[in-house]
């Protein structure tokens, strides 16, 4: 049963994904309008794969055998490959650190107001206030307050993640049943044992749902911290991609983020999932599925 | 344990609440009992009229405004691991296997891993559940899952023992079993306990006495001097089919 559910859902992405690709190249055929700098505004397949994509070596600056186009050297793949990989290391990176902070910011924050109610009437109003800012509203400001590099890319990640996950760890203990906490205490048990055995375990599931969302939502904001004055990394291809309307760039680096986003997803899907064994609705079953029942991504359960 | 002095002593406590809309509620008014080593007291009524509040009380969840409770002549100000408690609703950790839970008390204790899970073993054994020892809740039955509750208790060993309708939720069949269970452990350990429920059969099967609670306050405490372990036949003798009319009567049915 199990191996048949998981072969017809991969059969049925398959098919969509097809269809998908193909519905565009048909689109591709019947719009032909251009945009400013000759740069069909739906570019087939074909011009994908043999421009847009060859022609991403104008961003690689030279080494490891490969010469630059800027230097003189021709277009190559291999060029165009170091260029978007590069990019994509230095976006990782950003992401990767951007999470970690603000993750481990958020969930600190979170449970610091959840327990002592000194933090929570310190904390919590400056919190939610910051939280109704729109997150791209605070790009400037980060880019003003803590340079457009690196550590300002990684500090604005981390606070958009950190937002999420401090909302998310405050109604997890909230939503945790006074039943729990009452038999913790009729058995003698102290404040911490509380917490490390009755409160963590306890919000865990809840937790891991705000960290998937912050997840797909710290590729958003790599990009748009980097669209905005940074010097490398993928969103930096995008801007210069977007100077002279290249769609076709444009969309690469598009895919790679639908495939980046897909893969750190299914990695930490697999990696929790055995940790929260336990819960009666996520145990041993595929997280897109419990997000779908959720109605927030595509159920696929027959 | 001296069986001429109460094991559990409530005096004159009185509880009140105040409604979201700002109406007072008086929950408990100067209730006062005795419950003596080995006893098995049911706390009889109709829901809304302070059982459980009553119950919250001894077991320290719930401060009143008024009176104390004493458990072997000692001033109870909270929970207490010389109380042992089986919930209402459902507080087996789901995040715990079956066998973690019910060592979760002695491991509180810091008793060592080895002899905690020894001694969850063996009360495994007694509620009939060795088999899914290794387990997670969410694969065991709610009939399951009550008697983790109830081996989880007596693992920890309180003097006293409270329920609070442990069995309320569950089907008729499994209902008659797990007071089974309940009961036997009671006779081989020989605890004091204060069971709560709303079921006259319940109380009748269970109780060595009973007291009924009416609007915050005791309507009738009786003994039940009826053989145990109690077959359907005991209690539908004439002095039984006796007492369950005036607890009938009592919950406002005759």
């Amino acid at each position: 049963m199990r191996t048949n559910f998981r072969a017809s859902r991969l059969l049925g992405g398959a098919t969509v994904l097809l269809t998908l690709v193909l519905l565009w190249e048909l689109l591709s055929l019947v719009v032909t309008a251009k945009g400013s700098y000759d740069e069909p505004l739906i570019p087939g397949w074909g011009y994908l794969i043999g421009n847009s994509l060859l022609r991403m070596s104008d961003y690689w600056g030279g080494g490891f055998g490969v010469p630059a186009p800027s230097e003189g050297g021709p277009a190559t793949y291999a060029a165009a490959l170091l260029a978007l990989g590069s990019a994509s290391l230095i976006t990782f990176q950003r992401v990767l650190f951007g999470i970690a902070f603000g993750t481990l910011g958020g969930i600190g924050l979170g449970l610091l107001v959840a327990t002592f109610d000194a933090a929570r009437r310190l904390i919590a109003p400056t919190v939610h206030i910051v939280r109704m800012t729109p997150f791209l509203a605070m790009i400037p400001l980060f880019n003003l307050w803590f340079g457009a590099n690196t550590f300002g890319i990684i500090l604005f990640v981390a606070y958009g993640v950190a937002v999420i996950m401090f909302i998310g760890t405050v109604n997890a203990v909230r939503n945790v049943p006074k039943v729990y906490f009452d038999r913790a205490a009729t058995v003698g048990a102290s404040r911490a044992t509380v917490f490390r055995h009755v409160v963590l375990p306890a919000i865990f599931p809840e937790i891991r749902a705000s960290f998937l969302l912050s997840f797909g939502l710290s590729w958003s904001l790599v990009v748009g911290g980097e669209l905005l004055g940074a010097q490398s990394g993928l969103g930096v291809i995008v801007t210069y991609a977007l100077q002279f309307a290249y769609t076709g760039r444009v969309m690469i680096v598009a895919f790679l983020f639908v495939i980046y986003a897909g893969l750190s997803f299914a990695l930490f899907d697999a990696m929790s999932r055995r940790i929260i064994d336990w819960h009666p609705q996520v145990g041993q079953r595929p997280i897109s599925a419990q997000v779908g029942r959720r109605g927030v991504g595509v159920a696929i359960r027959q | 344990m001296d069986p001429r002095k109460p094991a559990l002593a409530v005096r004159d406590i009185g509880v009140r609440f105040v409604r979201a809309d700002g109406t007072p509620v008086v929950a408990l008014d100067g209730v006062s009992l005795q419950v003596f080593p080995g006893e098995f007291v049911c706390i009889l009524g109709r829901s809304g009229h302070g059982k459980t509040t009553l119950l919250n009380v001894v077991a320290g969840l719930l401060r009143a405004q008024h009176g104390e409770v004493r458990v072997m002549d000692q001033l109870v100000t909270g929970p207490g691991i010389d109380r042992g408690v089986i919930f209402q609703q459902d507080a087996v950790f789901p995040w715990m296997r079956v066998e973690d839970n019910v060592a979760f008390g002695l491991r509180v204790r810091n008793i060592s891993t080895q002899e905690r899970l020894q001694i969850a073993r063996e009360h495994l054994a007694l509620v009939g559940l060795s088999s899914v020892a290794r387990a997670w809740p969410r694969e065991l039955s709610g009939g399951m899952r009550g008697r983790v509750a109830i081996a989880a208790v007596f693992a920890n060993d309180p003097p006293i023992l409270l329920a609070d309708e442990p069995f309320g939720a569950l089907d008729y069949v499994t209902r008659r079993q797990l007071q089974a269970v309940l009961q036997d452990l009671w006779r081989r350990t020989g605890k004091t306990v204060l069971f709560v429920t709303h079921d006259v059969d319940e109380a009748m099967m269970l109780g060595t006495r009973v007291i009924v609670i009416k609007n915050g306050g005791i309507a009738e405490d009786r003994a039940i001097d009826l053989p145990m372990p109690r077959s359907d036949d005991d209690v539908a003798t004439q002095e039984g089919l006796a007492i369950k009319h005036l607890l009938l009567h009592h919950i406002g049915l005759e």
